[in-house]
This record gives structure tokens, C-alpha cells and sequence, in this order.
């Protein structure tokens, strides 16, 4: 089975150390974020959701195919990665990534996007959002495993056509279809997003 | 490296990693209580940020105006020194002022400080007033003994637990997951706030009550569980002093032996006659009624639950602007509940006029219902080993320091504007943001404008540092040795120093050793931080050494309960439900219902009520000014409004409004939705005050409302409206 996230938008409550530990940990410029927590609109009552999201290491990414350099690969565990040496900030992988899941670095000019911490997993060690995350709410591994992270988690895949690996634990407060707009690039009909772009 | 995020907060020990001199990434310590947050991890960002002030700064303008000079140490000690002689020569020592704050709880810092103004003639004038938690300090402290007896593990256990108007998402984000796990239990969270925030979006039940009105539903739900008979009649006469008798004037309990202030007076059942609370094979009852008494005394428990009646359905209704109903489907729940919790959290509730009553009747609900001192049961407000056992003083304090009179925090303008107490000559601000936290911003700038000396020790230049005479540049953590024994965790940490601070910034330690060197006071700040971090840990029996190599220790002990068993460390070793200290500062013993006057329901001039929330961005304004936490949650400051309210006014999402009244201005922008209350706007505690920032600290408007019970700083109960535009 390949790779992917599972998450849990039931228990999240928004404090994003993920999003910031991941940065970080990547020694990222500040607000340049691979993993980044959306706050959608509630789909009943005035609340919102929280999804923690980053590269979702989809089984036909758009990122590899629209790439003019050649930059990302898909490893055999499914893992989508990309050789930063050869990004030349096109964006393009932003615009076809249905989640704009790579994010571009304005002062260096150049795109990052989340490998799942490869480099940490071939230490033997958890990527650093799973174990940042104060209430245990991320899980990442071979999807037959993180499929059973969660009660009830479903998965998104075949809301977009790209094959995203991502299970998400969520209640009548998030629709899956919600992820087909999540950056709200089209019209949203349940919840509205306080955007990214 | 490690090093102990002190703000206050949960203090987290930290580990910092360093690549070629330079702090990179942060992680959790391996001994800590919960996860961290991201404030934590962005001390990267703060400790390396290139507006971290570096050398001493003289003002060359008036204050406010920003207009400094960089000046050498030596320079900038001689003003000190100066300054220090001649206020002591002109007025006296009590005539210089120093204010310590929440921004670092490790232990050398403030502490060098208060050391340092002992030896200072017979001491100076200390910034009095808890303005974090003052309600709780005027409301548990004298009914239970003591506060910050910390309930964080007992989370778990619970069934049914109140967040009352707080947010512990946010407060207590790194414990939130034990709340999650009450409810994959079955059990229930209870959430009180105008505001449906984070920790109301996980709750079963949301109470939307007005601002000011906790007191009113407070009372009203302990009028529910008196009326129908859901109170632990056993607890309330083993462990509290609801059955002793009031005495005649009704501002004392009545006492069997006029030289012992606990005899207390029960009604015996089996003799008939009143004896002493604690003598041996007695039956007391709560109520006088139907003994020959009854025209004569009231017991406590009487007098609670006459206050409690006052409150009836509709008063409720009208008070808290939500349904009698759901206020008793709560009071019943939490009542019958097997282990249920409050979680005041040092909650902005008590930030209102009478938010000591209001803390003091949810103390109140759980004596009622014996939930004290169990296991899953309790009342939250915070703590730490320090609350359990006293951490060392690290400083020799001067011990002929004489009292002196009282400069109030939340009254501060008004007081220096007066000479009240004394005429200030020099004031020093210390690990503090002062002119952006304290309330009545305008007030506190004209208080800070008077003082001909004000000097201020930060990392940054803040608010308060622009309306100072001389800012000194203060090292960070990583960048000094410290240790955190504090009322915030049960963890003991160190702080190693491992980077150099930029350019010449000094901790506060090395500042003050410094100037005692040049006041004269001997060996007092001579030796090493290590020689003082060995004294705040004797009475814990670690040694330096021991902390040096286990960076961080775990003081819980897992049997330990906070007032285990109902026992409580007060005079008469029960719980005081009549605290006589409110009658000292004029206030009945036992709590009433009284609606605060700036409470929306006194609306005239400025029709919204306004309440501070805290962030995940910052702790007060610590953090502020990181550019990756502004990224993330915002840049500038919102006020969130009601969609119909917005509406009256022509604001739209997004657009930048100013909140004002008679005390100021904060310019924010505008989130229109109906999270919030109608009649009831959402501000942001912990901007900075314009500096570095589009937009200014909420404290512009909010109420320092002087004296109150407690003193009390009332920034929740304010009154503004809201126009478009700057």
C-alpha cells in the first residue's frame, strides 16, 4: 500500500503547531508553510473547521506531470517528492496541485512541498507534524494502517481526480466534497474559506 | 540547548537546536507535562528576529515620539544611578516605583529585580494588584485557603466539565486533548462565553450569556440546586461552613469563644443547643428553620440561598440574555454528574466588576455539589510545583524593607497624575508591556508621561519602552542561565545559556548585578547564576547539578489531589463560604447579584459590549511582533461583530473599523459573523500598542474601573461602539 495523512478534523482546534513545526523543522523562511491549517466554514452553525493538510502524495500528482524541469518523482512507497535543486519557481505545480499544496518561497524564488519527512522516516522516526500535534490528530503511514488511525475516517480520494492519499476523520460540519474547493477557487456551496492565495 | 518558555503560559521546557552560532529549530523538551505550541517554536524566529534591541537607548524626544539614541552600558548605568540617588534624596526610596511582570516567570528575572528595589533606602513603591487573576485571588484564596492547586491531571477523569468564560483551546491548548477524551467517554463539555469560540465548537452545551452576567447565572444555577435538593448535604457540613450560624449584625459568623475566630457556631440536632462546628459526635443541620432559632440566626447555608432565590428565572433571562431552561439543564448535569469540573482557568469572566463573586459562586456550585478534592472533580484555575511546594528565593532580600502605600495597576494614571501615594520620581518596567496590557491606555501613557525617569528592560521596542527615558536591551532564552520552578507546571527547568545575545544585550540578572556593584550592595547579586538557581531548588532538594543534567524535572506525584478529600488549608480547616475579607472592602460576605455598570444592559452612550479574547498568536503581547504567527493568524487586529450589528453600521467583512468610547481608540478590522452575541463585539487582547503594527492594543477602551472588589481589572466589562474607517 503507498503512503498517506490521516486526520482527525472532529478533535483538531486550530493551535496550527503543526503547520509552524513543520516549517520549522524544515528550517523554512518564516510564513513560507508546507503544511498549512485551513479554517473552513462550519457546514451547520456558526463554527469552523480546522484541516491540517499538506502534500496528500496523490496517485496521478499533477505537480509531476505539469512540471517543466522534471523536479518531482514518485517513489515506489508512493511518496511524491521533489529535487529543490532543480525548481526554477515557475508556480505551476501550485496552480495544477488541486490543493496548492507546494508552497512558493518568495525571497528564494523557488517551491517547497512536503516529502512526508523522508529523511526523518529513514531514521526511524515519525514525520515531525505527526508527533508536534497536541492531541495526536495526524497520523501518517501505509494507508491500510492510517485508514484505521481514526473511527470512522473516510477517504478522499476519489473527490478529486488526482488520487489524493488522505483519510479525514470529520462530522456533519465538513462534507468530503468540500475538499474539490478547499482553496475556494470555485464556488463554494457549503462553507466558505478564509483563503489561502 | 534547553530553555523553559516563561511567558504566562504553561512554561514548556524546550529544546533548541544551533547550527554555526545560530538558534534553528525548536522542539519539545523530553520532560514536559503536554505537547508545546506553536509560540514555542516560533522563540526561533523571536530570538534571531532583526528587531531585537541591542544597545541601550536614550530618549532624544518626548515620549511616545520613538526618538531614541543608542548609548553605551556605562552611560546608560550612570542615569540609572543618578537618577536612583537623587529620587532617594529628594523624596525618599518610596518614591521610586517598579513594576514586574508576566512576561517571564523564570525565576532570576523578576526576582533580581524585586531583590535589587529592596536594598534600594527602606524599599520602593512595587506596582501593586494581580491584574491577571485578581478575581480569583479575591474570590477561592479566602474561601479555600489557597489557590492554583492544579486539577490538569485529574482532566481525564471527569464527566462533565464547565469552561467557564475561558477558552482553554487556546489557554490550555497542550491539555485540550484530555477534555477530547472526556467526551469519547460519554461525558460532557460545557462551555459559558458570548463568543462561540474553539473550546465552544467542541462542547455539548454553549451558554451565549452577556459579559458581566456570570455572577447572575452563577447564582441562578445554585438557586436550581438548593431548590431541588440536588446539594451534598454530607460535604457541605463535613468540609465547608455552610451550617454555622451568622451572628446578629450579620458581617460576622457567630462565635462560641470570643478569643478563638473559629469557634464557629452550629445547630446540634441530637442536643437541640448550638455548639462549635468541630466538636466531636454532633448532628449539625444547614438550616435553622424549624429549630428554636429561626427568628434569631440564619446559617450560611440559609443566607446563600436566599442570595441564590434572588436570582429568579427571569432576572436570568433578562441578565444573561439566554433561557432559564438551559441554565438549569446545566446546573442539574453538572450536579448530578459523578465527577464534574469547572474550569475557570483564570478566565476573563473574573475581568469583570464583580468577577470575584462571579469566581467565588462557581466555588460555590462545586462546594454545594462536593466536588472538591476527588478524583475527575475540582476547581481549575491554574498551578504548579511552586503552588505545592515554595521555590527558594534566589536574592537576599533586604529585610528592614518597610510597607508602603499602594499604586494600583489598573489605577495607575490617576494615582501618578495625583501624587498618590507619593510623588514618583523614577519608575522601572521590567519583563512587561505596560502602556499595551494595562487598561485605560491613554491614562496609563499621561501616568508614564508624568514620571520625569521611566526606564523599561525588554527585547523589543514596545509601547511602554517609546514612553521611556531609557530602554536597556534584555537577552533572551538560550541566551541566559535561569531556572522555572513556577505556579504555572509541575515541571522544574532549566534554562541553559548557550547563544550570545545580540550585540550588548544583558539578562536582567546581569543588569542588576551590575548596578548593585555601583549602588554599593556588597556580595547580594556577586555570584554566578548557577550559586542562585542551587537556592530557588534547595527546598525541592535537587541540586544544580542534578538539573544540569536532567535539564528538566518532573515534580508530580500521582497520588497527589488538589485539597484531597475535601481538606481544606483555611483557619477553621474547612471551606469559608462567609469571607468576612469582602466586608473589609465594603462588600457583603456573601455573594449577590449585582449588574456592573457598564454592563450592555446600562447601554446609553456607547451600545456594545466588549470583551478581550486571547489568541493563539501571543501571551499577552509576548510573540506579538513575529512575522510567522502574524502569517498564519493575523496581521492585524480584528474586532469580531455580530452580522446585525455590522449591519447598523455599514461595516463588511473586512473592513477597517475603529471601537471607541470616552476612554480612547483601537483600530482594527472587521470580521462580521454570528459567533458572537448581538450586542456584544469580540476584541483581542496582546497586540502591540501601534508599534511595529497596523493597529493598536484593545486596552485603548477597555474599563479601569477603580476601586472594586478585589481590584479587580474590569477590561470585560466595557462598553464602545464600533464606526468604519480609521
Amino acid at each position: 500500500m503507498p503512503v498517506g495523512f490521516a486526520i482527525n478534523t472532529v478533535n483538531c482546534f486550530g493551535c496550527k503547531t503543526c503547520q509552524l513545526a513543520c516549517e520549522n523543522t524544515h528550517l523554512q523562511n518564516p510564513g513560507v508553510f508546507m503544511r498549512r491549517v485551513r479554517e473552513v466554514n462550519a457546514t451547520e452553525g456558526p463554527g469552523t473547521v480546522f484541516v491540517s493538510m499538506a502534500c496528500n502524495h496523490c496517485d496521478d500528482p499533477q505537480c509531476l506531470k505539469v512540471c517543466p524541469v522534471g523536479a518531482y518523482t514518485k517513489l515506489t512507497d508512493g511518496t511524491v517528492v521533489q529535487d529543490h535543486e532543480k525548481c526554477i519557481g515557475c508556480k505551476s505545480c501550485i496552480m495544477a496541485c488541486p490543493f496548492h499544496a507546494p508552497t512558493f518561497d518568495e525571497s528564494e524564488g523557488a517551491t517547497y512541498k512536503c516529502d512526508g519527512c523522508l529523511d526523518r522516516r529513514s531514521a526511524g522516526l515519525l514525520p515531525q507534524c505527526v508527533i508536534s500535534c497536541p492531541g495526536a490528530n495526524i497520523q501518517f503511514g501505509n494507508l491500510d494502517e492510517v485508514a484505521q488511525a481514526y473511527d470512522g475516517a473516510e477517504s478522499i480520494h476519489d473527490t478529486v481526480a488526482t488520487g489524493p492519499n488522505l483519510y479525514v476523520k470529520h462530522n456533519e460540519n465538513l462534507d468530503l466534497d468540500d475538499f474539490k474547493h478547499i482553496d475556494g477557487r470555485e464556488t463554494v456551496d457549503v462553507g466558505s474559506v478564509d483563503g489561502w492565495l | 540547548m534547553y530553555g523553559c518558555c516563561s511567558p504566562e503560559c504553561q512554561h514548556h521546557s524546550l529544546k533548541g537546536y544551533v547550527r554555526d552560532g545560530k538558534l534553528v529549530k525548536i522542539e519539545a523538551g523530553e520532560v514536559n507535562e503536554c505537547g508545546i505550541c506553536p509560540r514555542g517554536i516560533a522563540r526561533v524566529e523571536m530570538v534571531n528576529s532583526d528587531a531585537r534591541l541591542t544597545m541601550p537607548l536614550k530618549a532624544t524626544g518626548p515620549k511616545g515620539s520613538g526618538q531614541f539614541e543608542e548609548i553605551s552600558w556605562d552611560e546608560a548605568f550612570d542615569l540609572m544611578e543618578q537618577h536612583i540617588n537623587d529620587a532617594v534624596e529628594s523624596d525618599g526610596s518610596q518614591s521610586i516605583a517598579y513594576t514586574v511582570g508576566s512576561g517571564n516567570f523564570s525565576n532570576l528575572s523578576t526576582n533580581a529585580w524585586r531583590a535589587f528595589f529592596s536594598w534600594i533606602g527602606d524599599g520602593c513603591t512595587m506596582l501593586s494588584d494581580n491584574t491577571c487573576c485578581a478575581g480569583i485571588d479575591a474570590g477561592m484564596t479566602p474561601m479555600l485557603g489557597k489557590r492554583a492547586q492544579a486539577t490538569r491531571d485529574q482532566f481525564v477523569h471527569s464527566n462533565y466539565v464547565i469552561f467557564w468564560g475561558n477558552n482553554p483551546a487556546i489557554t490550555l491548548g497542550g491539555y485540550f486533548e484530555r477534555f477530547e477524551e472526556v467526551v469519547a467517554n460519554g461525558g460532557t463539555l460545557c462551555t459559558i462565553d458570548p463568543y462561540y469560540s474553539e473550546s465552544a465548537e467542541k462542547s455539548q452545551e454553549w451558554l451565549q450569556i452577556y459579559p458581566s452576567s456570570d455572577l447572575a447565572l452563577g447564582l441562578h444555577m445554585l438557586n436550581t440546586i438548593i431548590t431541588e435538593d440536588l446539594y451534598d448535604q454530607d460535604y457541605l457540613i463535613a468540609h465547608t461552613t455552610a451550617p454555622c450560624i451568622i451572628d446578629q449584625t450579620g458581617n460576622n459568623l457567630l462565635l462560641g469563644d470570643s478569643n478563638n475566630s473559629t469557634s464557629y457556631q452550629v445547630y446540634d440536632r441530637r442536643t437541640g443547643q448550638l455548639v462549635a462546628h468541630d466538636a466531636q459526635d454532633i448532628d449539625p443541620t444547614l438550616s435553622l428553620k424549624g429549630t428554636q432559632y429561626e427568628n434569631q440566626y440564619q446559617t450560611v447555608f440559609d443566607a446563600i440561598a436566599e442570595r441564590a432565590a434572588e436570582v429568579d428565572d427571569a432576572t436570568l433571562e433578562t441578565e444573561c440574555g439566554i433561557s432559564a431552561e438551559d441554565a438549569k439543564r446545566v446546573a442539574r448535569d453538572y450536579a448530578h454528574a459523578e465527577h464534574a469540573m469547572i474550569i475557570q482557568n483564570m478566565g476573563g469572566y473574573q475581568r469583570t466588576e464583580f468577577g470575584a463573586w462571579a469566581t467565588a459562586v462557581g466555588i460555590y456550585l462545586a462546594l454545594f455539589t462536593g466536588n472538591i478534592g476527588h478524583v475527575g472533580d475540582g476547581v481549575y484555575d491554574a498551578g504548579g510545583i511552586n503552588n505545592i511546594q515554595t521555590a527558594g528565593s534566589p536574592f537576599q532580600t533586604n529585610p528592614n524593607v518597610t510597607q508602603k502605600g499602594s499604586l494600583h495597576r489598573v489605577h495607575f494614571g490617576e494615582q501618578i497624575e495625583s501624587d498618590d501615594p507619593y510623588k514618583i520620581n523614577m519608575m522601572l518596567i521590567a519583563c512587561q508591556n505596560f502602556a499595551a496590557q494595562m487598561p485605560n491606555t491613554n491614562m496609563v501613557k499621561r501616568g508614564l508621561e508624568k514620571i520625569p525617569f521611566v526606564v523599561t528592560v525588554d527585547m523589543f521596542m514596545t509601547a511602554t519602552a517609546q514612553y521611556s527615558d531609557l530602554v536597556l536591551p534584555v537577552a533572551a532564552v538560550f541566551e541566559k542561565e535561569d531556572v522555572t520552578a513556577s505556579s504555572r507546571s509541575n515541571i522544574i527547568s532549566l534554562s541553559e545559556a548557550g547563544l550570545e545575545p545580540p550585540g550588548q544585550a544583558k539578562s536582567d540578572f546581569e543588569i542588576v548585578k551590575e548596578l548593585s556593584k555601583r549602588m554599593g550592595f556588597g556580595d547580594i547579586f556577586s555570584d554566578t547564576p548557577a550559586h542562585y538557581i542551587e537556592n530557588v531548588l534547595r527546598p525541592y532538594n535537587i541540586s544544580y547539578d542534578r538539573l544540569k543534567g536532567e535539564k528538566a524535572i518532573d515534580m508530580r506525584d500521582p497520588n497527589w489531589l488538589a485539597f484531597k478529600g475535601g481538606n481544606f488549608p483555611t483557619a477553621s480547616g474547612k471551606a469559608e463560604l462567609f469571607v468576612t475579607r469582602w466586608e473589609n472592602q465594603g462588600f457583603p460576605p456573601i455573594p449577590e447579584y449585582r449588574r456592573a455598570e457598564e454592563s450592555i444592559l446600562n447601554a446609553d452612550k456607547y451600545p456594545l459590549a466588549a470583551v478581550q479574547r486571547k489568541t493563539y498568536r501571543t501571551i499577552h503581547t509576548t510573540f506579538s511582533q513575529l512575522e510567522t504567527l502574524q502569517k498564519m493568524f493575523e496581521d492585524r487586529p480584528p474586532a469580531i461583530i455580530n452580522t446585525e450589528d455590522a449591519q447598523d453600521r455599514g461595516i463588511a467583512n473586512g473592513d477597517i473599523v475603529t471601537v471607541f468610547n470616552d476612554r480612547g481608540e483601537h483600530v482594527c478590522r472587521a470580521k462580521v459573523n454570528d459567533r458572537v452575541k448581538k450586542g456584544v463585539i469580540v476584541l483581542e487582547n496582546g497586540w502591540q500598542d501601534g508599534v511595529g503594527i497596523d493597529g493598536t492594543s484593545s486596552s485603548n477602551v477597555t474599563n479601569n474601573a477603580f476601586p472594586t472588589l478585589g481590584t479587580i481589572h474590569t477590561c470585560n466589562s466595557t462598553l464602545v461602539d464600533v464606526r468604519k474607517g480609521e
